[in-house]
């Protein structure tokens, strides 16, 4: 009995969890009108959960790069293949490594502040004291960081992948014997000779890495908002919030691919 | 006179835990009413229902003739900006100076422009002596200084009713004294209706009007501070008697 209670009040709070994340996520986008007067504030954060993240996110996706060129160049060498470095290393950083690695890294990072920022503000009765004083949370909050994350994993993807393929680059050229100029060359074709306008592996990327900020700001705010017990609550809650966020992006991340690359394509 | 706050067979429980067992009190315009109990007795538990915070089980929470707990968001909201409330911590926003904490709800709810937000704002602040700390933030202030730039915040948007969550708590002395002189201060220039939530018998004597003793979610024993310095009632003379702290 002890071990079927136990599941009963996990999966009764995973369920409470996610109705509440779903609910704020909703009542906070009702809310977008009143972005007009959070200008400032968006601002502050999309500093704050961007600008300042771009360290890690470089250094991270050169390597991601790099270790996807020298890890499918040593294969495709073997078959006389390897002049296709730069198309598989830049579909592969457009359409998935760059929206899923700039994810991970504003989980962990930003995602997780939020949490412990929120928490905090939560357990010391400061967002009691917003509602007493006729401020809405929400709007003062929770606005603000998600419209700022939803606009910011997009622009770090970007940049991800852009250095992600210059990652690439460096390894097919000092490894795999592939020009720069023949790499960006090839790199360049596969990403604009799918269709016209925008390619759909670039769109695709972008759609999924706004999805992911939207997450990680929408579960950050939501276990921040949901501490209680001082700073083990607030410590419980960063740490719910990074795990739920690692396992939506990736459900999500799949979810998505599915739906472009085979539901739309009538594959499935 | 209908009084202003009006409490009638309130009733609380969290879980097994009855907090609130049929408590009944009113204010009148203008009073002070201070409220004295044990920890746990229910004393936060009753300034988070005038307020709207929480809602009672059974009985009647009425401010200004409104029933608290039935009123919609808009309605609560209406009813928030007439009153304000003094946290026991203060509860001032960590990442904002004390200037822009006590700015926060007038920024919010009017739209007055920053020149006149500045001279209320300043108003506040020499009031509670805080020149010096306006520009300051939160961690960098003592706990004296975090209520007095609380009680700035609750005043900047001239309520009507102030609720005080422990005004003195974990205070010395002098700052206590400091915190019961602007409570009287806030009481004469603005007219304003209190309850005050208090263990500090000193508190309950220089501020209040009405003193209630709490025990088991109800009001024990309730007079003027001189009739509570009269009162046989052992739970009156522990928490009134001796010494004053």
């Amino acid at each position: 009995m002890g071990v079927l209670d136990d599941l009963g009040s996990g999966i009764r709070r995973s369920v409470t969890g996610a109705g509440f994340t779903l609910e704020l996520l909703f009542c906070t986008l009702w809310r977008l009108p009143h972005l007009v007067r959070k200008i400032r504030f968006t601002l502050d954060q999309m500093f704050a959960s961007g600008v300042r993240t771009i360290p890690v996110v470089m250094v991270v996706a050169v390597f991601a790069g790099m270790i996807l060129s020298l890890q499918t160049g040593i294969e495709l060498k073997r078959y006389g293949q390897h002049t296709l470095i730069g198309n598989i290393v830049a579909i592969s950083m457009c359409r998935e490594m760059g929206p899923f690695i700039t994810a991970l890294i504003l989980a962990a990072t930003v995602g997780s502040a939020m949490a412990a920022e929120l928490g905090t503000m939560n357990v010391s009765e400061e967002v009691m004291a917003l509602e007493v004083m006729s401020i809405d949370p929400l709007r003062f909050l929770v606005l603000p960081r998600i419209v700022a994350l939803s606009l910011m994993c997009p622009l770090l993807t970007i940049f991800a992948d852009i250095i992600g393929i210059l990652g690439g680059s460096i390894v097919a050229s000092v490894h795999l014997g592939v020009s720069f100029s023949f790499y960006l060359n090839s790199a360049r074709e596969s990403l604009t000779t799918i269709g016209s306008g925008l390619p759909k592996d670039v769109y695709v990327g972008l759609f999924k890495a706004w999805v992911f900020g939207i997450t990680i700001a929408a579960v950050g705010c939501s276990c921040g908002l949901r501490a209680e017990g001082g700073a083990m609550g607030v410590g419980s809650a960063v740490r719910q919030a990074v795990k739920s966020s690692f396992l939506l992006i990736i459900i999500f991340g799949y979810v998505i691919t599915w739906f472009f690359y085979s539901f739309l394509n009538g594959a499935f | 006179m209908e009084p202003v706050i009006r409490l009638e067979d309130v009733h609380k429980a969290f879980g097994r835990r009855r907090i609130l067992q049929g408590l009944s009190f009113a204010v009148e315009q203008g009073k002070t009413y201070v409220i004295m109990g044990g920890s746990g007795s229910g004393k936060s538990v009753t300034l988070k229902h005038i307020i709207g915070l929480l809602k009672p089980d059974e009985g009647r929470v009425l401010v200004k003739g409104q029933e608290v707990p039935s009123l919609n968001r808009e309605g609560l909201l209406a009813l928030r900006r007439k009153m304000g409330f003094l946290f026991q911590s203060g509860a001032l926003i960590n990442w904002m100076s004390v200037y822009d904490n006590v700015a926060l709800p007038l920024r919010e709810n009017t739209r007055l422009t920053e020149t006149e937000i500045r001279e209320r704002v300043m108003e506040c602040i020499r009031l509670v002596e805080l020149e010096r700390a306006a520009d300051q933030f939160p961690d960098q202030i003592s706990g004296g200084m975090k209520k007095r730039a609380g009680l700035a915040r609750t005043l900047v948007g001239e309520p009507e009713i102030v609720l005080y969550d422990e005004p003195n708590a974990g205070l010395d002395p002098i700052m206590s004294e400091t915190i019961n002189r602007l409570i009287l201060d806030v009481q004469e220039r603005f007219k304003v209706t209190s309850v005050v939530v208090t263990h500090k018998r000193a508190c309950a004597y220089t501020v209040g009007d009405i003193i209630a003793i709490f025990d088991s979610g109800r009001i024990v024993a309730e007079g003027s501070p001189d009739e509570m310095r009269s009162s046989d009632h052992p739970l009156v003379r522990r928490f009134l008697g001796g010494i004053m702290d």
